[in-house]
């Protein structure tokens, strides 16, 4: 019963890993580009829920985390703008640097801007409480389940935008063929800037969802990023199911191994690492791509 | 009618095209001569650096010439073999570590150690190469992310014998003779293993290997057509790399004289990746530049307060002004303008100079007005 505990309380982490690997798979998609930077936007935006709700109470968390999201999106379509339509033509190595760059100046913006208050780390109010909630078997908190179900319901919704919207469509006709889909005149750079968006409101949700049972400094959520990397991987970084499915499992494994005895607690942060050297090894993303997508990444000479 | 009347510069003479396409990775030509009287007043200036400079700006070249040799070992991989890694800040906790280690716990000298330390890298270096040929670009990076946290957290956390916990472990600056004790002997010791290595760099950037492994770079299935062994020598850049950052690891150990877990892993191999990409990761010269702009330049800096607060973001707005117009990072800019001043060496010089002037005389501005503002 302890074990089942554990899983559902990794779960919740496993949201975070979730949410952020559904957006690097979204950015990905649409402009090729690793976001590196994934988990400075996620911290960088929970800064804005923390500013609204100390600056304007009568909000409630609600509204500041509406506006956090909003901000989120926000970046990744400003990211986008600035930085990375310029680009589109650029080897797949080149973005990956750049976003290393943005990854670079968002904590040090923070550090910045909210010097002072981030010595120590900032406690934020959690939009869902927490609350204690006992199930027979399980104790869980209402804000580590708010993550749990946040990103279940999130990731199944993103999966029925790109499969029937008529965006998700585009999204999913530049990711396969970008020259055949500019033909037929797909805006690409509306589409990708879409895609951003979406990538930069769910690290918001997950930053503003997560931190509260944390804590808030320019470098929280960094070590996140390989496990996002990780739940990415297990899709081919274009299966949003599986991106969701491996975010939470990986949660899930490193709570129960951090609540094993002998080795097993140490084992727990090189998960998601031995994770990403399997899938790659192993070509998993095969199983779960189609062969027109497998063969745009090869396309792009993104690696292999 | 005696009016000086400059010749017209002949229709035919050869002129420079402003893109330059790289002819080297070093950039360099055999000029003879002036090149040996060059390397040789830089090298003699650079012994004379700590009775120059004093013992604290001694101490920071010290570092300066360690990170650039750090950058020197990311640019043998992403340099010469075009390949993305994203674990030199472990490599080098791997170098660090294992000199550590040896001295304290079998009592070797310097000498043993830091040769350990370079041998030490080489299973890893197999390890991660391995996967390499398979995977390249983004994979590739993912990959050796992976490889660093796995290293980091088993061997570095998880293996308090080999790394001391999170006590750290002490060493001593080595004696060999004569004592290296001082800052000033240890610069020297450095240098000269510094010195090596820029040595070894230029030589093998212009030999068989260097040039096969440039071509593995530029167009691999080209290379592969051509005979070139490309597995053999990606391997041979891992292998390369990650001896000179093991060695680079165990020199930074006896400078600051100890080593503790937060040092190396995760965050050192993004910081140098970001050095290496805004100096220049395809010259060698990029590696040394981007080791000033790190080290010396953060430092004659540190004294403006407002303005440490911006190193960082300073660090993630030159990554992206290589990435969007200057692929070939300070290296690349510098050798332009260079070409540029040569074109027309008469006004251009001038030119270049004042610019060259008018930013000393900006920085050191910044540092007076700031030291004074700040107290410090």
């Amino acid at each position: 019963m302890l074990y089942l505990n554990l899983i559902l309380i990794g779960a919740s982490i496993g949201g975070v890993y979730a949410l952020l690997g559904l957006g690097l798979v979204l950015i990905y998609r649409s402009s090729g580009v690793l976001n590196f930077a994934q988990t400075s936007m996620a911290m960088f935006s929970t800064y804005v829920y923390w500013e609204v709700t100390t600056r304007a109470p009568f909000l409630t968390v609600w509204g500041a985390l509406l506006i956090a999201v909003a901000f989120g999106a926000g970046l990744g379509v400003g990211l986008y703008k600035t930085v990375f339509v310029r680009l589109r033509d650029a080897p797949p190595v080149t973005r990956l640097i750049a976003s290393v760059g943005v990854a670079f100046i968002l904590p040090a913006l923070a550090r910045v801007i909210w010097s002072g208050q981030s010595d120590h780390g900032i406690q934020l109010p959690a939009p869902f409480g927490t609350k204690v909630l006992r199930f027979g078997f399980a104790a869980i908190q209402t804000e580590q389940l708010a993550l749990v179900v946040a990103s279940i319901a999130v990731g199944i919704g993103l999966h029925q935008w790109m499969k029937r919207s008529v965006t998700g469509m585009a999204l999913r006709a530049v990711a396969q063929n970008r020259q055949a889909s500019q033909m037929l005149g797909v805006p690409e750079a509306r589409i990708s800037a879409t895609a951003w968006g979406i990538g930069g409101a769910l690290a918001a949700l997950a930053g503003v969802l997560y931190l509260p049972l944390q804590y808030l400094d320019p470098n929280q959520m960094a070590t996140m990023l390989p496990v996002a990397f990780a739940a990415a991987l297990l899709g081919g970084l274009v299966n949003l199911p599986m991106a969701l499915i491996g975010g939470i499992a990986l949660g899930a494994m490193e709570s129960l191994f951090r609540g094993m005895h002998g080795v097993f607690p140490r084992l727990a942060p090189t998960i998601a690492a031995l994770g990403i050297v399997a899938f790659l090894l192993a070509r998993i993303d095969r199983f779960f791509v189609t062969p027109a997508e497998l063969k745009a990444i090869e396309g792009e000479g993104a690696g292999r | 009618m005696s009016a000086v009347i400059e010749a017209p510069a002949p229709v035919d003479a050869p002129t420079r095209p402003h893109i330059v396409v790289p002819r080297s990775v070093s950039g360099a030509r055999s000029a003879g001569l002036p090149m040996a009287v060059t390397a040789a007043a830089v090298l003699a200036a650079a012994i004379a650096v700590p009775s120059l400079a004093g013992n604290y700006w001694t101490f920071i070249a010290t570092y300066f010439l360690i990170y650039a040799m750090i950058g020197l070992s990311l640019i043998l991989v992403t340099g010469y073999v075009g390949q993305v890694t994203l674990m030199a800040g472990t490599v080098v906790g791997i170098g660090a570590f294992t000199s550590a280690a040896v001295e304290t716990h079998f009592g070797w000298p310097f000498w043993a150690s830091i040769v350990a330390a370079g041998v030490a890298t080489l299973p890893f270096s197999l390890a991660v190469g391995f996967p390499a040929l398979r995977l390249r670009g983004l994979y590739l990076a993912i990959a050796t992310l992976a490889f660093g946290r796995l290293i980091e957290e088993l061997l570095f956390r998880g293996w308090d014998w080999f790394s001391g916990g999170f006590a750290g472990v002490a060493v001593k600056r080595p004696t060999l003779g004569i004592s290296f004790e001082s800052d000033t002997r240890y610069f020297w010791l450095v240098l000269f293993f510094f010195c090596l290595v820029v040595a070894f760099m230029f030589s093998f950037s212009r030999s068989r290997i260097g040039r096969a492994m440039r071509a593995t770079r530029e167009n691999e299935p080209a290379a592969q057509a051509m005979g070139v062994n490309i597995v053999k020598y990606k391997m041979m850049a891992f292998f390369l790399s990650g001896v000179v950052a093991g060695i680079a690891g165990s020199l930074q150990v006896h400078l600051v004289k100890s080593a503790t877990l937060d040092t190396y892993g995760f965050y050192l191999s993004f910081i140098v990746f970001i050095m290496v990409v805004i100096g220049g990761a395809r010259s060698i010269w990029g590696g040394i530049l981007g080791g000033w702009f790190l080290i010396i330049q953060t430092e004659l800096l540190r004294g403006v307060e407002w303005l440490t607060r911006y190193t960082d973001i300073a660090f993630g707005i030159g990554v992206l002004w290589v990435v969007l117009s200057n692929p070939e990072g300070l290296a690349g800019f510098f050798r332009d303008r260079w070409l540029w001043v040569r074109e027309k060496p008469k006004w251009r010089a001038l030119v270049a100079a004042g610019f060259a002037t008018a930013n000393v005389a900006v920085m050191w501005l910044m540092i007076h007005y700031g030291t004074q503002k700040g107290g410090a």
